[in-house]
């Protein structure tokens, strides 16, 4: 089952594997909420900060486009739009 | 042996959701996949359901989708979660398809599941417009009349085509008939479909968010993946039931609660939200021909992505330019749907053709010549030789 190029368990296609280490954390180890409340914040925010450059071009750009469709479809319907159509 | 390793059957249950090796990385991003999967079992069961009262005669469609939603014990629930699933079925392809894109997920060696996942989309849309018909109320009507019109714009068999289509020389109740058994139908085709995509991702794995091959680390599917797509599960199930009790109608035309008239023509017709952008598509081109040939083609170029993008790196991750104009991809079509459903007029008209061009230019432009210069910097910095160029160029 499953060839092609990710194999099963054992042949994944990587490196030679050699020593296998089965091991389990026992849940009294884990500390899946680690730092959540210490770290968690700055990190969010500074990883949201790092995509903004490549977002926000994006969003003025559609703000840019809606409000100057919306505006140039009311100034059409106005009574100056319509003159100026004619 | 444990009987899910040795029964023919449960062994690929054991493979594709059990034990099957998946990258330790994947994000919530990769919920989208069983998502779809949730969807498209909500709208087989409640279709199966709608089905036992519905009655595809044109004179008692619309009387008969009343009978669900005032007398049939629950029946506008039912109906309800088709309505609004299909929509939410849209939103998540969406966010499945810019997912692929955004990852590279497209690339050698996932192009035949990339393929068999266009084909997929495409298919739906042809699904949820076969269903969108059969309430028949005014939009179902004249989008039916607009869009099956269509074919009358191939050359030499058009309007023979358009009149088979319909069985009829209208929309009629002969074409509903029709597509109530289609609607019924094309989805057993679309699950032969899933089932071919499920194969294909299991060729090679679920691509991951660092675009490199993930072989050296990876964990059994369940307990890690199954428990994270029951969160993506209970956060779908918590907004799509916020939307089938509380505001069931959002995303509905009101138009379609007035019975279909073929003597009177609704002052805008429009079709569901999630195909406005090709909607777009379609009015921005004037000729009537190349206009549905742009539409079919706005879908069916999201089979050529494997073979413009020719950059070394697979993950947009690592590709600055290419990021900033995958975002600007996703604004412009949201420009194109925000234009669908406005009046074929000025300035709408305009905004819409560009719009479309840049559809068509990011594929066919803006992909390769990105692929270009990126691979031009990195083999400018990395001098072509290093480790870390080798490791993103070999055989991702």
């Amino acid at each position: 089952m499953a060839g092609g190029y990710s194999g099963w368990w054992g042949r994944m296609g990587g490196p030679k594997e050699k020593g296998f280490i089965t091991y389990t954390l026992s849940p009294f180890e884990l500390k899946p909420m680690k730092g959540v409340l210490k770290n968690g914040p700055a990190n969010v925010v500074r990883r949201t900060a790092r995509q903004l450059p490549y977002v926000v071009p994006s969003l003025i750009l559609l703000i840019s486009v809606y409000s100057y469709g919306k505006k140039r479809s009311a100034y059409l319907h106005s009574k100056a739009g319509h003159a100026e159509a004619h | 042996m444990k009987l899910l390793k040795s029964n023919p059957v449960l062994t690929l249950f054991n493979d594709y959701i059990v034990d099957s090796p998946a990258p330790s990385n994947i994000s919530y991003l990769w919920n989208f996949g069983s998502l779809l999967g949730i969807c498209f079992i909500i709208q087989i069961i409640t279709g199966v359901f709608l089905a036992m009262h519905y009655t595809p005669n044109i004179d008692l469609a619309f009387l008969s989708i009343e009978h669900i939603m005032r007398d049939v014990n629950n029946g506008y629930i039912i109906r309800y979660m088709h309505a609004n699933g299909a929509g939410f079925f849209f939103i998540c392809v969406y966010i499945h398809i810019a997912k692929g894109i955004y990852y590279g997920s497209y690339r050698k060696p996932r192009v035949f599941l990339w393929t068999i996942g266009v084909i997929i989309f495409f298919l739906m849309i042809i699904i949820g417009f076969l269903g969108y018909v059969l309430p028949f109320g005014q939009m179902s009507l004249w989008g039916a009349t607009v869009i099956t019109n269509l074919c009358s714009a191939i050359p030499w068999i058009g309007t023979d085509l358009v009149n088979f289509i319909w069985g009829n020389y209208s929309v009629s109740n002969a074409t509903i008939n029709r597509f109530f058994s289609l609607h019924y139908l094309l989805p057993f085709v679309l699950a032969a479909l899933v089932i071919l995509h499920l194969i294909g991702l299991h060729q090679n794995g679920s691509n991951n968010p660092l675009g490199i091959s993930s072989n050296v680390d990876k964990i059994p599917f369940h307990p890690y993946f199954s428990y994270k797509d029951y969160v993506g599960f209970f956060s779908f199930f918590l907004i799509f039931f916020y939307f089938v009790f509380f505001t069931p109608n959002l995303l509905v035309e009101p138009d379609n609660y007035i019975p279909g008239n073929p003597l009177v023509t609704p002052t805008a017709i429009v079709p569901e939200f999630y195909l406005l952008p090709f909607y777009t598509i379609l009015r921005s081109i004037p000729n009537k021909l190349l206009g549905v040939i742009g539409m079919v083609a706005a879908i069916l170029i999201f089979l050529i992505l494997p073979f413009v993008d020719i950059s070394n790196v697979r993950s947009t991750q690592f590709k600055p330019l290419f990021k900033l104009f995958f975002y600007i991809f996703v604004v412009n079509f949201l420009i194109l749907g925000w234009i669908g459903a406005n009046h074929a007029e000025l300035p709408f008209t305009i905004i819409g053709q560009y719009s479309s061009i840049f559809y068509f230019s990011y594929f066919l432009f803006i992909i390769p010549l990105l692929g270009i210069i990126e691979n031009t910097f990195s083999s400018i910095i990395t001098k072509n030789n290093t480790p870390l160029f080798y490791f993103l160029n070999h055989k991702l």
